[in-house]
């Protein structure tokens, strides 16, 4: 997939519709992130924000509308969907990071057997995404001997590992300890000035207002409002978004 | 993360002895008594099996009858029944070494420099050819014995390596075809296993030794022994079937989407990410599942195979030695062990060496 050499948006989303069962999760949405755009997804939890990221590289399957990434349009087609995957790297809540390998090895995996790398050359990959990442030293330890927030951060380093076009973080600091945050949210800055793109669901309004191009609010399967930070936080004009932030910012 | 750890005083040995087995004086006696009890029995045991045997078969059975110990001269006069059974006589190094190779096979797929596709490959497709030209013969000048022949501990082992090597691959197949997201493959694998759960296992060999010939077609047939193989590998993965799945339900739904999210193909997630921690959960029922098969081979004599336990009968059964059961079964016993052990503290070794890095 000779997607970088596309031009276009990296991801459109129109009218996406998705149900679990008769739920209806996320109703005719439409957002579009262009290359090197940082968007911060907030709202209250069961609007859909996981959802809708989780349907950008298919760990759910949507239901209705189009989602088109990188120019490659999201469908059946497991060719299609593997080959949007290398490019789209995702972090996660519970970092997911694989237990029975050590640091290392879980930031070459991905690269040796998707990308096809030599492992000399994965290696010295792995060794300089955890040194952006500020843990090389922690290389040859296994996940389990890590703290919360350095075990996102190999998580981080992991989805660099593949060289993504686009990022895509699922709440990652909401299941660290305070202390552990900025830790990775320092990591995710300097990504954003890398010039990466980001789609991030996070309630972490300080990063929003840092980084952020966009912040998109979602509430009951629906984009409320999508606005720049500065706009979104001083004149958000809809009751529900300005409910949120009361409750966000309120203390 | 350096630190000095200062462990609590630990009291002596004789301090902790006497404070659990001494420390009031209803508790002293019936130590004391318990303590009797059993030198009395180590005695006892020791005088029948050590110092009153007899251990020589010069004096032939009529020396073991006259002594009051145990007659080990059964064993040194009927080894080569018990390890070998009906197989020809003069043959029999051929079924030592197979015995060998398949311990030697054994031993090397289970250290960790041999888990590679390919080596485990080669040590176990040369180890069994080897083995079947060993016993089978008919070839390089060997004269043929058929499977009907072949017994003893060299049987015994076979049925048991053979049956987890097709049963274990069956296993696993059937665990994953179990989690389809097809309803129609998870709930027919799901019957497979139940129904063949709900089974005893005699009746299974039954039913592939005897009746099977009858509904397949002559050149399917094949012999007898590899039937039985055949059953008995299709028991043990019904269970294994099921060890294995318990494995991948204790594995977290994230880890299979990390994986995802990575572009790693069905196959590539199944075998370097699920599987192996699959595995890691699974093992310690695995090894039970492995010991039970390793004596369940004894159940292949109701359809007639001579396999360790069968030529032990035999050993004793024939004329003159008649009396010396209990020396053959305790000989037998000791064989057992020493493999059902062995496999035990492997699994414990494996254990150790999985949960590096598990808090």
């Amino acid at each position: 997939m000779n997607s970088s050499k596309v031009s276009g948006p990296a991801v459109r989303i129109e009218n996406l519709d998705k149900y679990y069962g008769t739920f209806h999760a996320l109703r005719k949405v439409n957002l579009s992130v262009e290359r090197g755009e940082r968007i911060v997804v907030c709202g209250p939890s069961g609007s859909g924000k996981s959802t809708m990221i989780r349907c950008i590289n298919r760990l759910e399957e949507h239901n209705g509308g189009r989602i088109t990434v990188l120019g490659t349009e999201l469908d059946d087609d497991v060719a299609n969907i593997d080959g949007i995957r290398r490019e789209v790297g995702m972090v996660f809540q519970h970092f997911n990071l694989f237990p029975h390998m050590t640091v290392l090895d879980n930031c070459m995996i991905a690269p040796m057997i998707v990308r096809k790398l030599p492992r000399a050359e994965a290696e010295a990959t792995a060794r300089r995404y955890l040194e952006k990442v500020r843990i090389p030293e922690q290389a040859m330890k296994f996940p389990g001997q890590l703290s919360g927030g350095q075990q996102q951060r190999v998580a981080i380093a992991r989805a660099l590992c593949m060289q993504p076009q686009i990022m895509l973080f699922d709440e990652p600091t909401s299941a660290l300890d305070p202390e552990m945050i900025s830790e990775v949210l320092d990591v995710m800055v300097t990504l954003a000035a890398d010039g990466m793109t980001m789609i991030c669901v996070t309630h972490e309004m300080g990063f929003a207002r840092r980084v952020a191009d966009r912040v998109v609010f979602m509430d009951g399967g629906e984009i409320v409002e999508e606005a720049p930070p500065e706009e979104f936080f001083t004149s958000c004009r809809n009751e529900r978004t300005r409910q949120f932030l009361s409750q966000v910012l309120g203390h | 993360m350096e630190m000095v750890v200062v462990a609590p005083p630990a009291p002596g040995k004789i301090e902790d002895l006497k404070r659990r087995f001494f420390a009031t004086p209803l508790q002293a006696l019936l130590s004391l008594i318990s303590l009797a009890v059993m030198a009395f029995i180590a005695w006892k045991l020791l005088n029948w099996a050590v110092f009153s045997a007899v251990f020589t078969t010069s004096g032939g059975p009529e020396a073991c009858q006259a002594a009051a110990g145990a007659c080990w001269s059964v064993i040194a006069a009927r080894w080569r029944i018990i390890l070998f059974g009906l197989y020809p006589f003069d043959e029999q190094w051929r079924s030592a070494l197979a015995c060998v190779t398949v311990v030697v096979m054994t031993v090397l797929s289970c250290l960790p420099a041999f888990w590679t596709g390919r080596r485990i490959a080669l040590v176990w497709g040369a180890g069994t050819a080897l083995y079947y030209v060993l016993m089978k013969g008919g070839v390089l000048g060997l004269p043929q014995v058929g499977e009907e022949a072949w017994g003893g501990l060299a049987l015994t082992l076979f049925i048991f390596v053979t049956t987890c090597l097709i049963g274990f691959p069956l296993a696993i197949c059937l665990a994953l075809l179990r989690r389809s997201e097809l309803p129609w493959i998870s709930r027919t694998t799901a019957l497979i296993i139940d129904g063949v759960r709900s089974l005893p296992l005699i009746s299974i060999l039954f039913t592939f030794a005897i009746v099977l010939p009858f509904a397949l077609p002559q050149w399917l047939v094949g012999d007898k022994l590899y039937r039985v193989i055949l059953g008995s590998a299709l028991f043990f993965s019904a269970y294994q079937a099921e060890i294995v799945r318990g494995g991948m339900q204790g594995v977290p739904a994230g880890q299979e989407e990390a994986a995802m999210a990575l572009g790693m193909s069905y196959w590539q997630r199944i075998g370097r990410i699920l599987l192996p921690q699959a595995m890691r959960n699974a093992l310690p029922a695995t090894i039970n599942q492995f010991v039970i098969s390793f004596k369940e081979t004894s159940l292949v004599v109701i359809v007639g195979f001579f396999e360790i336990l069968a030529s032990g009968n035999a050993a004793y059964g024939t004329g003159e030695w008649r009396f010396a059961y209990v020396e053959v079964y305790a000989f037998i016993a000791f064989i057992y062990f020493v493999f059902v052990f062995s496999l035990s503290r492997y699994g414990a070794f494996l254990e150790r060496r999985m949960s590096v890095g598990e808090r």
